[in-house]
């Protein structure tokens, strides 16, 4: 009986279409994503998992396949699943089936799993897809390896299979309980909400173990297992079904049979479903006396009423019904369900808005907002979807078109009512955020209520995207002739088009409902963002009207419902009005979009990613002969700047001294310029006349009149001007002039002098593309004529500065230095800036409405600039900075300035960057943290941190700076790290410092298998390896400074100090420094500084036992294991053992985590079994418990002893 | 007013020809449409009633092309079709004011008094506050007929309005059809004889796709007076029967069968003159 019901419903699905498109659509979508991430198509990037990973590395295919499954596979489970079992109710032949003598089992999983083995088929074609896909030849042979079957396989049994029989589950369950599809949608969006909530605590590594548990898809316990895999495991491993995501995949799969078996406990072959939530009463007629024959003319006998047909009634028609539409949706007990749920998973994950490093910010308006947009947005997405299906299909499924249909009402009637309808239940939705978002504020005590910027950012930016998107599901579901098949086109729709059409068809023109962005913050509001928002808005709405008119012109109407009686009907003469709105609508559409293209690509010449590679390429292919053609270098800048932050206008009158620093003389000045800013004019101290001006590449050539001889100078001065014109294809923020909070630095509105590397295509894979050769990421340590630049500037050494900075009277305007005298002039106002000192070649202007605090200390003045409102940590800035001076000053050396200014910028990008003596520090980190709040747990003080992190560069980075070769960058970045933390630790004590190296050795661990071109040794790291530079930087240093002691590390640290403080060419490089650091340390620790710094050396270390005995009156006996192994990586992560006999410290710690004894032990590889006795309960005992090493898996350093 | 329809036909995609040259002039007064399950009632109800189109002919209401001018003809148009549901959590009333605003009638105390006298005449009055979904199919067909008068419509279908209603429920909703005005056109269509005979002075037959017969019932079943023979036989005796003689009807009867004959003179062989019927006639337009 199961066999035959099995084969039935196979049969008929093989027989349907539907089966074939399902399979085709998802083979052909997973075969075109399989060729973009192997690089196939020159201007898609697509990176899964890390550029040096392969796209068919298990790891890879996994995370393809599980996405596919998650947001595809659901549409087609509720299809395929939910129909089946659905459709003895659908189709009323439940009565012939339930009177056969078939048994509940055979009929319930006969129907189940065929359509779970039907699901199975066609999701395999995600497989075939991604075979076929990488098999083809323009797979790019750098990025794909050997083929395997095994990690095709292993994620189909292992997460495919199990998933897809849990929604499965799910949706069979709720299909035999309440017999309706609604039902079925609530539970997905439960679902959805748990997922939510469990993604939103994940970030946080307390709660990662049980974030792994929760998620019924297994992603989050994959995540967890291989979250620290290298790009060699990544390549080679497939990921093993153990420890957290086995027990995840049985504990679901146990949910999933007993979801099963409580739907099919409900479950009785009668004809009502049970009752689940509301009781239906069938009503008596009491009309049972019939009424007399009466012969009285029942039309007459009514009263007489009064019809109209004008626009003008249709329209308070379409109000009516309008009305009636969403009553129907506010009164749907589903929806109002729904919206419980969406405001609980608000509620919950509320705590987590803004966490970053276990410390929360201020409740601020748009931080809220923003948190909970995007946390509701997959939610509001799908009901947009789910709604509207069933506003298009309502009557039909009610059977009500019969007589709906023959109503004397015009279809844009009809169809405006159902668009009004999606439009108001997306706008509840989003009120959801407000009510939500004043409780949250509230319940956190923060009582600056901005309902303005609530409505603004909701109903002025959110709503609208939301709106197209509704316009284009109803066109889906009118066009359709089965609501599945439109929930499954809707949502490809949206996945195509909101990832991946950008990559593809990269101009906002011709993807959908875009726009060029916009960011909100305190300082600039929405900025210059607005106007070309609603411009692109409008454009879109313009189409969405044309998509409107053809959905109400093809509404389904009528017993047919064919495309070609439905074109019939849309072709007749009544319909002409509609087919001219069309063809006038697509005019006004093109108008305006090239109205847009004349502002982003001929007023801004906006270039895709690849064709703005190409202008580099060019550069490179043009100029690169001259890259080592003798220059001469910057010795004092003086600067006229003003600024006009209404027009975003900068104009910049520079007045350089260069000098032939080199042995041979020099006949022509080249120099390049930033793209974007206009070169007005140029002249040097003797006549010149310009043979290179190339305004494409932006790069120029004078010769002089007169030879620069070596040791010679001579002035050269330049005009240029900063002016966006109309608007660009994409928001760009920080560097431009802006209405308040301009902050730009030289190398965005001024020359560098010389043919700079900076302008070359700096990845290997992108150049490879474009025909160039491979380049080095930078100069070999060995390269002796690197050392005669800085790292950070070829152009200059160090400089004297002044400059004049103007600016509109209500801002003021910074630029490094010491203001000289304010003045105002001409309504403008003028800043004068020196420095008592040279300085390295970067300088900051900045304009904006700041607030000031001012402080002293020891003669430096303190100041922070920042925007109003934004005081919370002020205070804790200026306290910080105090602490640092303080210790850098007495440890290292005397502090080279007479001030230290914070000044706040937008949060545009979030980063704090240290100039000479100022510090601009983004609105985004810090200026709204509360890091007194421990509710989501006692975090890492990062205002504090960032504050001391970037007081120290002025002393490394601003002191002391490296040649122009690889490694260099750890001289300012790393001995800022380390500089930093020491502050950390001297302010609040040796846990917040764990808590940090926790983080770090975390994103470390993560981000290696990033790397594009190959992991290298701390002491030869590049500049954009920021997870060795910041991360390991910061473990290593302070491991050591632990191992040799402080004083002995900043002893070293000043001794190197004083030999190269402002030393000039040649630099030193970090060849120099760890020589330095090697004198200091004895023989037995020397093994620390090759290991830190030279090689690539990780621990996996773990304590395999450990037990506790109760010694009565003389405390505890603990007896314990520890295992160490010491692995030697290479630049891909490929790891081999080597011997280990390195010092460790073990500790005890009591169940509080506090320390109760520690000691050192020298310890060889494989296990050493240590008897320690304490008196106190021990908790844990942990190895290496300050995590002052780089340990693979840190999570079994430590054993939990049970008693 | 008058209902023209010229030489309609239809063939559906799956090869089933559902009307075939039909044309038909109904002027006012009730219109019966007697035919069996299949005959293409339903198509031609649907056509007129603008909700498909034909392949071919047309369809004038008072110069209203149908297929054309489908939003002219629905603005005259009361439909109650063979087959519909309701929204479940709507009450009657509710749903009638909503029907009445689509029907164009755009004062709200309008809406309310029409309603209100509508559903009074269909005796739902006191239920107007009840969830349709808990209608009984009498109640439900009821309320269908209701909507379709509201607006004042000028031309009614009514399409198998009593199949699946019990006979007391048949004959309050007869009764009720009957009240509509003369002096509009009412198109019944229905399967069952008696329907007809109580309620049209006019009427067709429609068989396989075709008009087989048209006329006042009166003048049909004067048509054959005097020409039906019926005789009662056994069971067994139907094949050779039927085989003799064209049956236009055999009913079963106290056991035994019950057998009609057309013919002009008498059979004999036992065969006893009938009072004629509407049923011999549209039995032997079907037949």
């Amino acid at each position: 009986m199961f066999s035959s019901i099995f084969n039935f419903e196979v049969r008929r699905w093989l027989k349907s279409p539907a089966f074939y498109i399902y399979f085709f659509v998802l083979l052909i979508i997973t075969f075109l994503l399989g060729i973009a991430a192997g690089g196939a198509f020159n201007g898609v990037h697509v990176v899964f998992g890390g550029e040096k990973v392969w796209v068919n590395s298990p790891s890879v295919i996994d995370v393809l396949l599980t996405y596919l499954n998650k947001y595809v596979a659901i549409i087609l489970i509720v299809a395929i699943i939910g129909n089946t079992v659905l459709k003895d109710f659908t189709d009323n032949t439940y009565s012939l089936i339930f009177t056969t003598p078939v048994s509940k089992f055979s009929y319930l999983f006969g129907r189940y799993s065929a359509s779970l083995f039907i699901t199975l088929i066609i999701l395999s074609a995600s497989i075939w897809g991604l075979m076929i896909g990488y098999a083809t030849p323009w797979v790019d042979a750098d990025k794909i390896g050997p083929f395997v079957l095994a990690p095709y396989w292993a994620t189909f049994w292992q997460t495919i299979i199990p998933n897809t029989i849990f929604i499965g589950a799910i949706f069979f369950a709720v299909s035999l309980m309440a017999r309706d599809i609604f039902m079925i949608w609530l539970f997905l969006i439960i679902l959805f909400v748990v997922m939510g909530v469990s993604d939103s605590y994940l970030q946080n590594l307390a709660y990662e173990k049980i974030a792994t548990l929760v998620d019924p898809f297994g992603a989050n316990a994959k995540e967890y297992l291989t979250k620290y895999w290298s790009i060699y495991e990544k390549n080679h491993s497939l990921i093993p079904l153990k420890g957290l995501f086995l027990v995840n995949r049985v504990i679901w799969l146990s949910v999933s049979f007993g979801i099963m078996a409580l739907g099919a406990s409900f479950f009785s072959f009668s004809a009502a479903p049970r009752v689940v939530l509301f009781k239906r009463r069938r009503l008596v007629d009491v009309a049972v006396n019939t009424p007399m024959l009466q012969r009285l003319n029942l039309s007459e006998a009514l009263p007489g009423v009064h019809r109209s047909f004008t626009t003008g009634s249709y329209l308070s028609s379409l109000w009516s019904l309008s009305v009636n539409e969403c009553k129907t949706i506010l009164r749907n007990v589903y929806f109002r369900i729904i919206l419980l749920f969406g405001m609980l998973l608000l509620l919950l994950v509320s705590s987590q808005i803004g966490n970053l490093f276990e410390t929360s910010t201020f409740p601020v308006t748009y931080m809220v907002i923003q948190y909970f947009a995007n946390t509701l947005q997959i939610f509001i997405v799908i009901l947009t979807i789910l709604f509207s299906g069933e506003l298009v299909w309502r009557a039909r499924i009610f059977r009500m078109s019969n007589i709906l249909d023959a109503q004397p009402v015009p279809n844009w009637v009809y169809y405006l009512s159902k668009l009004f309808a999606l439009w108001f239940m997306q706008a509840i939705l989003l009120s959801i955020i407000v009510f939500c978002g004043f409780i949250v504020q509230t319940y956190k005590g923060y009582y600056h209520y901005e309902f303005g910027l609530y409505i603004k950012y909701l109903f002025g930016f959110r709503l609208i995207n939301l709106w197209l998107l509704a316009v284009v599901a109803i066109l889906i579901q009118t066009l359709v002739g089965n609501r599945y098949v439109g929930f499954f086109i809707a949502v490809l729709f949206y996945i195509w088009n909101y990832s991946f059409a950008a990559l593809v068809l990269k101009n906002h023109l011709f993807v959908y409902g875009s726009d060029s962005g916009y960011v909100y913050s305190d300082m600039n509001g929405f900025g210059h963002a607005i106007a070309p928002f609603f411009i692109y808005k409008l454009y879109w709405s313009i189409m969405a009207v044309c998509i409107a008119v053809f959905s109400a012109l093809m509404w389904a109407r009528g017993a047919e419902g064919t495309f070609k009686s439905r074109f019939a009907d849309a072709r007749v003469k009544a319909s002409r009005s509609s087919w001219i709105v069309i063809v006038v609508g697509l005019c006004i559409f093109i108008t305006c979009g090239s109205f847009i293209y004349y502002n982003t690509n001929i007023e801004n010449k906006f270039k895709s990613p690849y064709v703005q590679n190409e202008v580099k390429a060019e550069y490179e292919r043009k100029y690169r002969k001259f890259l080592n053609v003798p220059q001469p270098k910057i010795t004092a800048v003086k600067l006229n700047l003003d600024i006009y932050p209404q027009e975003r206008r900068l104009e910049c009158n520079g007045n350089f001294v260069i000098k032939n620093k080199t042995m041979l003389p020099i006949d022509s000045i080249m120099f390049s310029m930033p793209e974007k800013v206009k070169l007005n004019s140029v002249s040097f101290g003797v006549p010149s006349t310009q043979v290179v001006g190339d305004n494409e590449c932006c790069f120029y050539i004078y010769r002089l009149a007169k030879t620069l001889l070596p040791g010679d100078s001579i002035s050269m001065q330049i005009s240029t001007s900063v002016h966006p014109k109309g608007f660009e294809h994409d928001f760009t923020t920080l560097s431009t002039p802006l209405y308040n909070g301009t902050f730009m630095n030289n190398t965005q509105y001024l020359p560098t002098i010389g043919y700079s590397l900076y302008g070359e295509i700096e990845e290997n894979s992108e150049r490879k593309k474009h025909k160039l050769g491979y380049r080095r990421t930078a100069n070999p340590i060995t390269d002796v004529a690197a050392l005669q630049n800085n790292v950070f500037f070829q152009d200059a050494d160090f400089v004297n500065f002044e400059a004049t900075v103007s600016t509109v009277p209500d801002q003021i305007a910074i630029a490094p230095g010491y203001l000289q005298k304010e003045w105002l002039k001409d309504g403008r106002r003028y800043f004068q800036y020196k420095m008592d000192s040279k300085i390295l070649d970067f300088y900051s202007v900045m304009s904006a409405r700041y607030e000031v605090k001012r402080e002293k200390w020891n003669g430096v003045n303190i100041e922070i600039y920042y925007q109003k409102g934004h005081e919370y940590n002020v205070d804790d800035m200026i306290h910080s900075i105090k602490k640092s001076l303080d210790y850098y000053s007495t440890q290292y050396s005397p502090y080279q300035h007479k001030q230290v200014r914070i000044l706040e910028f937008p949060r545009y990008s979030s980063f704090a960057q240290s100039f000479p003596n100022t510090i601009p520090f983004s609105e985004g980190i810090g200026f709204i943290a509360n890091v007194k709040d421990t509710s989501v747990g006692s975090g890492v003080d990062y205002v504090f941190e960032v504050t001391a992190h970037e007081v120290a560069h002025q002393w490394f980075a601003h002191q002391v700076i490296g040649a122009d070769v690889e490694g260099s960058n750890m001289m300012s970045e790393s001995l800022a790290q380390y500089a930093s933390i020491k502050v950390v630790e001297k302010e609040f004590g040796i846990e917040k410092v764990k808590k940090t190296l926790k983080y770090e050795l975390n994103n470390y661990l993560l981000s290696r298998s990033l790397e594009k071109e190959k992991e290298k040794p701390l002491a030869l790291v590049d500049a954009g390896q920021q997870y060795i530079l910041y991360r390991k930087g910061r473990i290593i240093w302070y491991g050591l400074s632990r191992y040799i002691g402080e004083d002995s590390m900043n002893h070293t640290l000043k001794r190197f100090l004083n030999q190269h403080a402002f030393q000039g060419a040649p630099y030193p490089t970090t060849l120099d420094l760890i020589a330095e650091v090697r004198r200091s340390t004895p023989d037995s620790l020397q093994y620390l500084i090759t290991d830190g710094f030279e090689r690539i050396v990780l621990y996996d270390n773990k304590i395999t036992t450990a037990t506790a005995t109760l010694q009565t009156g003389k405390g505890y006996n603990v007896d314990f294991t520890i295992n160490c192994k010491k692995l030697l990586a290479d630049s891909v992560g490929r790891e081999k053992p080597i011997t280990c006999n390195d010092y460790f410290e073990v500790g005890i710690l009591d169940a509080k985590g506090k320390l109760l004894k520690k000691e050192i032990y020298r310890l060889k590889n494989g296990d050493t079994t240590l008897h320690w006795e304490v008196s106190t309960k021990p908790g844990s005992v942990v190895i290496d418990p300050d995590r002052l090493l780089i340990d693979k898996d840190p999570e079994d350093n430590s054993y939990k002893l049970k008693f | 007013m008058n209902l023209q329809i010229n030489n309609l036909s239809k063939t559906y995609p799956n090869g089933v020809q559902a009307l075939k040259d039909v044309s038909l002039n109904i002027s006012n007064g009730m219109f019966g449409l007697l035919g069996p399950n299949g005959a293409g009632k339903s198509t031609l109800m649907r056509t007129i009633a603008t909700l498909q189109d034909a392949d071919s002919g047309e369809i004038l209401f008072d110069g209203i092309d149908v297929k054309k001018e489908k939003q002219e003809l629905r603005k005259v148009l009361g439909y109650l079709p063979q087959e519909f549901g309701v929204y479940p959590k709507v009450s009657a009333e509710e749903m009638l004011l909503y029907i009445a605003r689509l029907k164009g009638i755009d004062r709200a105390s309008e809406r309310k008094e029409l309603v209100k006298a509508l559903l009074n005449q269909v005796n739902l009055y006191s239920h107007r506050n009840k969830y349709l979904g808990g209608y009984s199919g009498g109640m439900k067909q009821r309320f269908g007929i209701a909507q379709a008068l509201i607006g004042d419509p000028k031309l009614v279908i009514v399409d198998e309005p009593t199949a699946g209603l019990d006979p007391a429920e048949r004959l309050r909703f007869n009764n009720l059809l009957s009240e509509i005005g003369e002096n509009i056109v009412i198109i019944l269509s229905t399967h069952i004889v008696d329907d007809v005979n109580e309620l049209c002075n006019d009427m067709a037959i429609i068989a396989g796709g075709q008009v087989v017969q048209r006329g006042n019932p009166e003048d049909l079943v004067n048509n054959i007076t005097n020409r039906i023979w019926s005789k009662r036989i056994r069971k067994d005796e139907i094949a050779a029967y039927q085989s003799k003689y064209k049956l236009i009807l055999s009913k079963l009867s106290a056991g035994g069968v019950v057998i009609h004959i057309l013919s002009d003179n008498d059979p004999g062989e036992g065969f006893k003159k009938e009072t004629a019927g509407l049923e011999d006639v549209y039995f032997s337009n079907i037949a």
